[in-house]
């Protein structure tokens, strides 16, 4: 099986970002461009500014600033891969010390052995979480084992622009290549193993894998609001729009979708908020925007990140996805 | 008539990427060239250290970063180039009129933008102050049972059909475009498919706050400060800024939408008249993929106008379906083989236009939901770039084919592939305002309007080249007496020649009046 090309890499036919025409349909979606209207700030911003002269250290605001949601990746009428270019360039800001190490950047347990061939990669919290993590077993199915690796010190370092080392990746991904298939919990893990995965493998999101599940589509109420797990989905929407439009009209249930279709993150699974780091994108102006003129009477998270985000800023009963079968 | 127009465009490489290459255009090689528009001079600088010091004094902080000033260099329509000497963004009402009012006193030229959707270079600031208004972008009030909206001008069309598309409403009126802002289309016009039905976005405008140029801020509508509203509105930015509008807007309906096909650009806009005239669609327009196929839009809102227009006006148009179409189309490009690279380009762009024009997850049920949001993606996919030539006519009833034909007969010169776009528009009524306007001074009760979208298609043309046709556009409608429409593409260099002295300068006396430094928006149309 060959192996593909690293996610941190421009990939091939990507259009080169001095392309952008500057039109701005990015920053429509963009969480940084809603609550703060700074142009400067949003991935068309720099980009602009680069192609105006702009150097690498003058676009460190705004490298910092985004929490790579990836609302901007499937916009771009140009085909620019938004979300390799801000990696790209948080990498030079960072070898530049522009941008500072995360002091979480850490060992992590990394027994990535498990028995099964179908796999789960939960995140440390949903593993922690032992009611919940049950109920993420039950509904997928008994034939699934955790994977003991969360991976989280790759996905820190690929947002906060340090070098990935090989070694590491190679260690992660090693026992994944004898899976035949791995849900992944993370949106952003995900994009990595789908780049990194041979495509006989296959990947899922947790998501995805639980709305398989006839029992937990049934669960779903149209007074509800489901909060899809946006860096996957905006990574690859082509692949998931379809999906979360039939379950809308399935369920009749509000969705962090806005009007192109792209998934509004609350940007608690950003490197800012769970490393507690300063950020200019409130989670709070999140969650109220996405609730705004929606009478919503439950949240139904995708991700533990924005269980604890909606937990924090709504009276709201919030629930995992894996918590609302109808059985 | 210049000997370049068939010449293949050549390309122009920078040196590497992200460095914007220099013009290749020698000097000389304006000779004969009917260019008009060029970038106004920079403005020498004289006071703006006492202006950008007063400013601070209130707590106002002009940004005179480079990379931020760098991000205003052009519009949309990546021609024109100037770099400002500062940039604010605007954040309330008060700190606008702070701005304007400093600007006076110490003559510092203020250059609004919004969306920046400009393609003459009017939202570019040559030196000055550029101030952006999408700062101010809050939806502030929405009154269900006045069915209205009261929201800040800086405000994307987008984020404003966000908002009310929650409550189930939406916006009645706007540009096929989502990063264009409400305060920039309220000053130039604004056309949307449903224009023959309700009027261009200006006239969905039941009240707007603005800044004058003096600073003074001020409700308007037609019962209060009624001569600023019309001035204002439809004004290209001269006499005042729009810090926030009160928009009329209706419930949200998805649309069924039909296409219908024609092999000749007169008859389709035949039967365009035909329907804006009978009010037979709540939506129509045409676009063109070629001359020989031409595309006329007609949508609804309810199946009732649907079954009516089925009924009483199908049967009148000479279109015909795609199966129809295509079974014709075919047999013509059959007995005519050395026309088949034209057919490959329709065939084309079958494949790849039309299926961007209804994706999946914007239909259901056989309607479009979000026009807009496709309509949108579907421009700046297909004809955005980074050179955006869209020159633009409207005119009258009575003088819209000989327009338009003539200037499909231009485009022909200078592109392989370019797209019309025609629409009708509803005038409500004499207005003060459509007086120096985009609305055509001969129209009654209806105007039509054509966008001339040239297919760039990758390929680098000269600005000369780009602004020879936009020039040639411009001046048929010197020759017959029309306006320009939409994106606000009246320009300096044509506003005598299109209206005439008495009329131009009757409003450059008004201008001067309420605007005595002559600071705002300076270089647009005066």
């Amino acid at each position: 099986m060959k192996k593909k090309t690293r996610y941190d890499q421009p990939q091939a036919g990507a259009t080169d970002p001095s392309q952008c025409n500057g039109c701005g349909v990015c920053m429509l979606s963009c969480p940084v461009w809603h609550q703060h209207h700074t142009k400067a700030l949003t991935y068309c911003g720099r980009n602009r500014a680069a192609i105006g002269g702009a150097n690498e250290e003058d676009l460190a605001p705004s490298a910092r600033a985004c929490i790579l949601c990836g609302s901007c990746e499937p916009l771009c009428p140009m085909g620019i891969h938004t979300q390799q270019t801000t990696i790209s360039l948080r990498k030079n800001l960072s070898a530049q010390g522009v941008l500072p190490k995360p002091a979480a950047l850490r060992d992590r347990p990394r027994s990535g052995s498990v028995n099964q061939s179908r796999i789960v990669i939960p995140g440390s919290a949903l593993q922690a979480n032992i009611h919940l993590a049950s109920a993420v077993l039950h509904m997928l199915g008994k034939s699934f084992g955790f994977y003991g690796d969360d991976g989280y010190d790759i996905l820190l370092a690929l947002e906060s622009g340090q070098e990935v080392n090989d070694a590491r990746i190679e260690e992660f991904t090693a026992p994944l290549f004898k899976a035949a298939e791995v849900i992944v919990a993370d949106g952003l893990l995900y994009n990595v193993l789908r780049a990194l995965l041979p495509s006989a493998i296959k990947v899922r999101t947790l998501g995805q894998a639980l709305l398989a599940n006839g029992h937990v589509r049934a669960g779903l109420r149209p007074t509800d609001f489901y909060m899809i797990e946006t860096r996957a989905y905006n990574a690859n929407r082509r692949k998931f729009v379809a999906l979360y439009e039939t379950l809308r009209r399935e369920t009749g249930c509000f969705m962090n979708l806005d009007l192109q279709r792209v998934a509004t993150p609350t940007g608690a699974a950003s490197m800012q908020h769970r490393e507690g780091l300063a950020s200019i994108v409130s989670i709070e102006e999140q969650v109220k925007w996405l609730l705004e003129g929606r009478k919503a009477e439950r949240i139904v998270v995708e991700h533990l990140d924005d269980y604890d985000a909606f937990t924090a800023h709504t009276k709201l009963p919030v629930v995992h996805l894996a918590e609302v079968a109808k059985t | 008539m210049n000997n370049n127009i068939k010449q293949q465009p050549f390309q122009i490489k920078p040196e590497k990427p992200g460095i914007i290459p220099t013009c290749p255009v020698a000097p000389d090689a304006l000779t004969g060239i009917p260019r008009q528009q060029t970038n106004p001079s920079c403005w020498d600088g004289e006071g703006w250290r006492a202006f950008v010091a007063d400013l601070a004094a209130q707590g106002i902080v002009i940004d005179e970063m480079k990379p931020s000033r760098s991000l205003y260099v052009t519009d949309a329509g990546g021609m024109a180039y100037g770099m400002p000497r500062g940039v604010l963004i605007a954040r309330t009402t008060g700190m606008v009129s702070d701005v304007m009012r400093a600007a006076q006193k110490y003559c510092v030229p203020i250059t609004v933008r919004g969306g920046g959707l400009t393609t003459e270079g009017e939202t570019v600031s040559f030196g000055g102050l550029q101030l952006d208004m999408r700062g101010m972008s809050r939806v502030l009030a929405i009154d269900k049972d006045k069915m209205s909206v009261r929201c800040e001008a800086g405000i994307y069309w987008h984020s404003l059909a966000e908002s009310l598309r929650r409550q189930k409403l939406d916006y009645l009126s706007a540009p096929l475009n989502m990063t264009s802002s409400v305060g920039g289309t309220l000053g130039v016009g604004g056309i949307d498919i449903n224009s023959p039905r309700l009027g261009c976005s200006a006239d969905q405008a039941l009240a707007i706050r603005i800044v004058t140029p003096t600073g003074e801020i001020l409700e308007c509508s037609e019962n209060e400060n009624a001569w600023w509203f019309n001035r204002v509105l439809l004004g290209y930015g001269q006499f005042g800024i729009i810090t926030e509008a009160v928009l009329r807007i209706r419930p949200f309906t998805p649309l069924t939408m039909h296409y219908f096909y024609y092999a000749d650009l007169r008859t389709a806009m035949e039967d365009l008249v035909l329907l804006c005239d009978e009010d037979a669609a709540d939506y129509t327009g045409i676009l063109t993929m070629l001359d020989r196929a031409v595309n006329l839009l007609v949508a609804f809102d309810s199946d009732e106008r649907e079954q009516a227009f089925f009924k009483t006006w199908r049967s009148r148009l000479r279109g015909f379906g795609e199966l129809g179409f295509a079974l014709r189309t075919g047999m013509y490009y059959a007995l005519r083989p050395w026309k088949f690279r034209e057919a490959l380009y329709l065939l084309d762009r079958k494949r790849t236009l039309l299926p961007e024009l209804q994706p999946s997850h914007h239909m259901h049920k056989g309607k479009i939901v979000d026009r807009t949001v496709v309509f949108s993606q579907a421009v700046w996919k297909f004809w955005g770039g980074r050179q955006m030539v869209i020159p633009d006519l409207a005119t009258s009833r009575e003088k819209f084919f000989e327009a338009i034909l003539r200037g499909n007969e231009v485009c022909k010169k200078y592109f392989p592939h370019y797209t019309l776009y025609c629409v009708g528009i509803k005038l409500i009524g004499p207005r003060e305002r459509y007086e120096l306007s985009c609305i055509p001074p001969d129209a009654h009760g209806i105007a039509f309007g054509c966008e001339f979208e040239p297919m760039l298609e990758g390929k680098t043309y000269s600005r000369d080249h780009l602004q020879s046709f936009k020039n040639e556009i411009y001046d048929i409608g010197v020759d017959m007496g029309t306006s320009y429409y939409r994106f606000g593409g009246m320009m300096k260099g044509y506003i005598r020649r299109a209206f005439g002295d008495e009329v131009v300068d009757k409003h450059l006396a008004m201008k001067r009046k309420v605007d005595p430094a002559m600071v705002l928006n300076r270089d647009v149309i005066f």
